[in-house]
This record gives C-alpha cells, structure tokens and sequence, in this order.
C-alpha cells in the first residue's frame, strides 16, 4: 500500500483531513494509506443527532471543533494524543474489507507486544478496553475505512465533550455505543512490552507495517483538498444532516398548569405538532394551531417567532405566550 | 448470488428504478443490500426536492458503513417510504419490495442509459 503525505510539518483542522481521504478515494487509483493528527475534535457519524451525542457548551467552551464525517457509526473525540488511521482500498464486499483491515491493524499492535483484539463492533480492544473505533464509507467500488488510534488522548474532555447535556430529544439515527477507553501508551505500560517512545515512533512504526511506498501530494492536489474541504465545513451538512428526531419538553404556565409540548423534525423541517396537558382545555386545537402555522419551517427559535406572529395562544390556554412556546419547542 | 428482478432498470451503482407512467419507484438491489450488511438507517430528501441523474441524494447505512444513494434518474420527488425510518431492515429482507422513493420523471430517455436485468446480472457477476 501507498503512503500519503504532505510537505508540510503543521497540523490542519480535520476537516482537511475528512477532505483528503474522499479526495484520495475519488481521484487516485491506488490503494492508500495515510496517518494523521488533527486538534481537538468531536467527528459524528453520518446520521447521527449532534445534539444527543454532543455536549456543545463544553465544546465551545473548550475549543473542541464538531465535524461530521461521511462514514457511518458513532462519534468520537480526537486530539493530538491520538492518531487517526486511513486506509483507502477497491471492493465491494463490505463486510469482508472491513474485517480483514481491522485484522490487520489489529495484528500490527500485537506485533509491538500488546494483546489486541478486534470486538464486533469496529474497534480494537486491549485488555477489554478500547483503544480504537473505526468506521466506514463505502463510494460504490472505493472504500473509505478510517479510525482512531489513542495513544494519550484526554479522556476527561473525550468523556466530556461526549456526553450531551440533559436533553428530550429523541432521535431516529443512529446511536453511538458507549465503552470503556484506554490510551496505548498506558497499555503498554501495563504490557511491558516495546514501546513506541511517543505518537510518531507509533505513526512510523504503523505506517512501515502497512505500506512499501509512499508519495507526497502536489500543491495544485493539496488546492483541490482545500476546496472540497468547504463542503465538510458547511453548516447545512455538520448540521443539516441531522436525521429525524423527535421533541418533548414541558413547560410551566402561570395559572394553568404544566403543558407538554410535542415536536416531529425531518431534515431540519418541522412535521407535526402536538399539545397536552392536564385538565385543560384547547390543547387539541392549540396543537392543530400550531401545526398548521409551524409545518414545513425550521425549528430555530427566531424562525419559530416569526411564524407564530400575531397568534395569540393566551386564547387557548390562559397566561401562555408565545414566547414560551418558542422556547420550548426551539433547537437552539 | 444475489436476485435481480425482471422488469426493472438497474444502475452501476446498485440502485433500481421501477416505471409506473411519467412516475417511477427508487429503490437498492439485492446485491446492495447484501454488499453493505443489516441497514440501520435511511437518510431521504424532502417531498419535492428535486434529484439530479449520477448526483447523490441520500445514503444507507448498515451496521458495518453508510453508502451513498445515486439518483438513478432525474425528477422532483412525490413521496420518501417513511416506513424505513421505523423498519430499515426492510432494506435487507425485500429489497424490490421496499422503495425509497417516488419519483416524476423529468427526463424519461435517461432510462436508455440503465441496464435490464440481464445487463445487471452480467454486472454483479463482473464485479
């Protein structure tokens, strides 16, 4: 296999490197491979909910970037203690590709003394723990698998960054699997065995076990990654391809009780409303209201005013405002 | 060996098209189906987005990898099965029996450049 590489010593952000592999997989004929570092990420799965796999506060917080990536799966956290692990092959039997890369790179981390082992779910154990998750993105002939690799990633912010807030949201996509991490550098620690002095000696390491050539990209290539890079970064696809999902939240109303609103979201666009509560009345044609002004926007919270405009929903249920429907129904 | 059904159209990159007048259902082949492993998700356009011939306009995924769906034909689409949101295993156990979309043809003559069955297993076979 061929070695990918750049001129360049510096790190990019990800969605360089997410770019690059779709590049690699779309324009080159060869079968490569390529190991790279990125700052502090947060990579969701193609069809997964941000906002329940994600801990966005935190996030921002802490300059943690959110990318969503064209591989199927779960969501992962990655730093500059881990290596993330590219490998573009030709086939067309998914299964069988994917496990023979797994078990290969699986093989390459016992050959440094470590016992590793592939789980049925895409990623390396040791020791019962994972070390990496790997996923992929099948292009009708290419094939993208890509994957982690900690070596001494931080696994307080990985765990942060990966648990959502408190959330009602209920998704239709797909889930991430939640399991106990290690970093390489601990285990081998624990193993006793060779050890790579740090995440270089490993990239070195890995890349002579997987490649017998290797080739550094052009300036007019590195353009095009750049380019296509753009559509990594658009908010419409890290955010917009959010799958369906559904809304609950309650919300206290002065004098009346407590309502529960209902909402149905499909790529990005409201579907159905609904409103209930107890001993009320005029919450089935709130909600029919509702439906009929909301159906087809798009759940932001300014979108959400100015739909509900000069509806009055005080004359449906005593004290509500429409300020607080929008609250309570808004995505951001 | 994987099923082809007659009377369909097929496309290089597994999706299948059944004409119903100026309409016509979109679907993935048995092959598809096969190569990706159990489905778990479905990811559809809108109602009356419009998809373009060769351009992609969803994607599959399975426990193993997500695929991109490459619109077959050109149209505006009428209705999305929104039973696979529930059941996208369907994908998996009746693959010419669970569309994904329908669609108004915009471009009927682009049928001309789809393979019929025998095309299509002759295809899957060379693969």
């Amino acid at each position: 296999m061929k070695c990918i590489r750049l001129h360049e010593d510096s790190c990019r952000r990800l969605s360089f490197y997410l770019a690059m592999e779709e590049y690699l997989a779309r324009n080159m004929t060869d079968e490569v491979f390529l190991v790279w570092q990125a700052p502090p990420a947060v990579i969701v799965g193609r069809n997964q909910l941000i906002e329940t796999e994600v801990n966005l506060g935190y996030c921002r917080e802490h300059g943690i970037q959110v990318f969503r990536r064209k591989s199927g799966g779960g969501c992962v956290y990655s730093d500059m203690g881990n290596l993330m692990v590219s490998c573009i092959t030709d086939g067309n039997d998914v299964p069988f590709i994917f496990e023979t890369y797994m078990r290969r790179l699986a093989l390459f981390l016992c050959t440094t003394g470590i016992r590793a082992e592939v789980s049925g779910r895409n990623d390396i154990l040791v020791d019962g723990r994972k070390v990496s998750g790997n996923a992929f993105y099948s292009m009708h002939g290419r094939n993208i698998m890509h994957g982690t690799l900690l070596w001494d990633s931080d696994l307080t912010a990985m765990e942060q960054a990966l648990t959502p807030s408190s959330s009602k949201l209920r998704s239709k996509g797909v889930g991430s699997v939640r399991q106990r991490v290690a970093n390489l550098k601990e285990a081998y620690g624990h193993a006793g065995a060779w050890a790579p002095a740090d995440a270089a000696a490993l990239r070195d390491a890995i890349v002579r076990s997987f490649c017998d050539s290797e080739r550094y990209l052009t300036d007019e290539e590195v353009h095009e990654i750049e380019s296509l890079e753009k559509s990594y970064l658009d908010p419409g696809f890290i955010h917009g391809c959010n799958p369906p999902y559904t809304l609950s939240r309650e919300v206290a109303v002065p004098g009346s009780g407590l309502l529960t609103f209902s909402l149905s979201v499909r790529n990005g666009k409201i579907l159905k409303v609904g409103v209930s509560g107890d001993c009320m009345q005029g919450t089935g044609r709130l909600g029919a209201e509702l439906e009929r002004l909301l159906k087809g926007r798009d759940s932001r919270r300014s979108s959400l005013l100015d739909a509900l405009g000069s509806m009055t929903p005080g004359d449906y249920i005593r004290g509500l405002s429409v300020e607080s429907i929008a609250d309570a129904l808004a995505s951001d | 060996m994987a099923k082809v059904e007659e009377g369909l159209y097929y496309s290089t990159t597994h999706e299948w098209v059944k004409v119903e007048g100026e309409e016509a259902l979109v679907g993935i082949s048995d092959y598809a189906q096969h190569a990706l492993g159990n489905i778990v998700y479905v990811d559809m356009p809108d109602e009356d987005d419009e998809i373009a011939r060769d351009e992609e306009f969803g994607a599959v995924e399975s426990v193993k990898a997500a695929s991109d769906l490459v619109a077959p034909v050109s149209g505006t689409v009428l209705q999305t099965n929104t039973v696979l949101d529930d059941t996208p295993g369907l994908l998996n156990s009746d693959p010419y029996g669970s569309w994904i979309l329908r669609v108004r043809l915009s471009d009927k003559s682009e049928l001309d450049a789809l393979m019929d069955a025998a095309a299509y297993s002759r295809f899957c076979e060379s693969l």
